[in-house]
């Protein structure tokens, strides 16, 4: 922007006739010649010129203001936007407009947990053995079932599950078989 | 027959003219106005080379113009953005001349030459073609010949500064390095060269109206 404040309008245009703006400058440049016919006529005076010297020619035609203005109007006529083909963006890792809500809420949430784990590690050592067990959990011993011949090792708590839901084991209402259950049917040994 | 067109601008120039696609393509509509522009009288004069009728030279850079606007975002910059219109505008007035001989109530004068396609762009810069009338051909010679004589009334400075640009086709850095003096300098004499042949330039450039090639 720096190099924008030692150059008047139509100076920038002369810059954006030799490729010599980018970003803000360029822009700028571009908005000048789109809106003020003054620059407009630079930007085709400075190319002219530019011709001439090249060539030792000048091209003669259609005013640029009226060709501009009637190619406007077709475009606009035939209602065909330009087709957009836009880069693909790679998501960036911007924060969220609420992202610091979150951020505290995580930061209380671990103080919380960890509160609570240190206060029942201290109070598991302050109490000791002495405190009841209020619950018993049932006995995880580990059933052995017959298997084709094989003893198969099976969680009591499966069977339990399984015992309770006898009309699960099998087969589907349609006859097919059952994925996961055909292999973990219910046998009980008095079958 | 697809030859390079001649003059191409300078590089740098090159860049203007692809990030003005760009940013068309990125919908600012505005930069496409500039690219007509900067081309259309350059285009208008390709087309006069190849079709007689003077009144079919503008309709065909508009539809040149209006298939290059669809296109654009097809053009990936490999070729000079003027040498991929020239192509496009090249193609349609085939396709124009094809639909004229199509037609059985066009006049054989409106169609230029025999059928050759390639004789359109073959070296015929120089040349007069038959779509351009005198007062066309004095008017482009006028214009010449004040740039010339404003190019000759220019301070050594500035006569130097913008033939390096315009006619080697230097960048700024490079022109700096030549005179020895700053960019910013450079950047002010090639304006300042241009402001004063412009002066002489934009009256004839703006009295065109109805002449056309």
């Amino acid at each position: 922007m720096d190099a924008m404040d030692n150059m008047d309008k139509q100076e920038l245009i002369s810059a954006l006739a030799d490729g010599q703006l980018e970003g803000e400058a360029f822009a700028l440049a571009v908005d000048a010649v789109a809106t003020d016919p003054t620059a407009r006529a630079s930007w085709c005076a400075y190319h002219a010129v530019g011709e001439v010297l090249r060539t030792g020619r000048a091209s003669v035609g259609t005013p640029s203001e009226a060709f501009l203005s009637r190619l406007q109007q077709r475009l606009q006529e035939q209602a065909e936007p330009l087709p957009m083909v836009r880069p693909i963006v790679v998501a960036t890792s911007r924060p969220a407009a609420n992202d610091w809500v979150w951020k505290l809420a995580a930061g209380v949430a671990s103080v919380a947990a960890v509160t609570a784990v240190g206060w029942n590690l201290w109070a598991g050592g302050a109490g000791g053995a002495g405190q009841p067990q209020l619950a018993q959990a049932p006995s995880s011993a580990p059933v052995v079932v017959e298997a084709g011949g094989a003893p198969l090792i099976r969680d009591p708590g499966l069977d339990r599950l399984l015992a309770a839901h006898r009309q699960l084991g099998g087969a589907t209402a349609l006859g097919t078989s059952s994925g996961f259950l055909r292999n973990a049917t219910f046998e009980a040994p008095s079958r | 027959m697809n030859k390079t067109p001649p003059a191409a601008p300078p590089a740098s120039s090159g860049d203007t003219d692809l990030m003005l696609v760009e940013r068309t393509v990125a919908g600012d509509q505005k930069a496409f106005g500039l690219l007509v522009m900067k081309y259309q009288r350059r285009i208008e004069r390709l087309i006069g080379r190849m079709v007689r009728d003077t009144n079919l030279i503008e309709d065909i850079a508009q539809e040149t113009f209006i298939r290059a606007y669809r296109a654009l975002p097809q053009f990936r910059g490999e070729a000079q953005f003027y040498t991929w219109l020239y192509r496009i505008a090249v193609n349609t007035a085939k396709k124009a001349l094809v639909d004229l001989k199509r037609d059985p109530v066009v006049s054989e004068s409106s169609l230029r030459g025999g059928n050759d396609d390639d004789e359109e762009t073959s070296g015929m810069e120089n040349e007069l073609t038959s779509a351009e009338t005198p007062e066309t051909v004095l008017a482009a010679k006028e214009i010449a010949a004040t740039v010339n004589s404003a190019m000759e009334a220019l301070p050594e400075e500035l006569r130097q500064a913008v033939t390096l640009r315009e006619i080697e086709g230097l960048s700024y850095e490079e022109i700096a390095e030549v005179m020895n003096c700053p960019i910013g300098t450079v950047r002010s004499r090639i304006f300042r060269a241009r402001e004063a042949i412009s002066a002489k330039v934009k009256p004839l450039l703006e009295n065109q109206s109805g002449k056309r090639w």
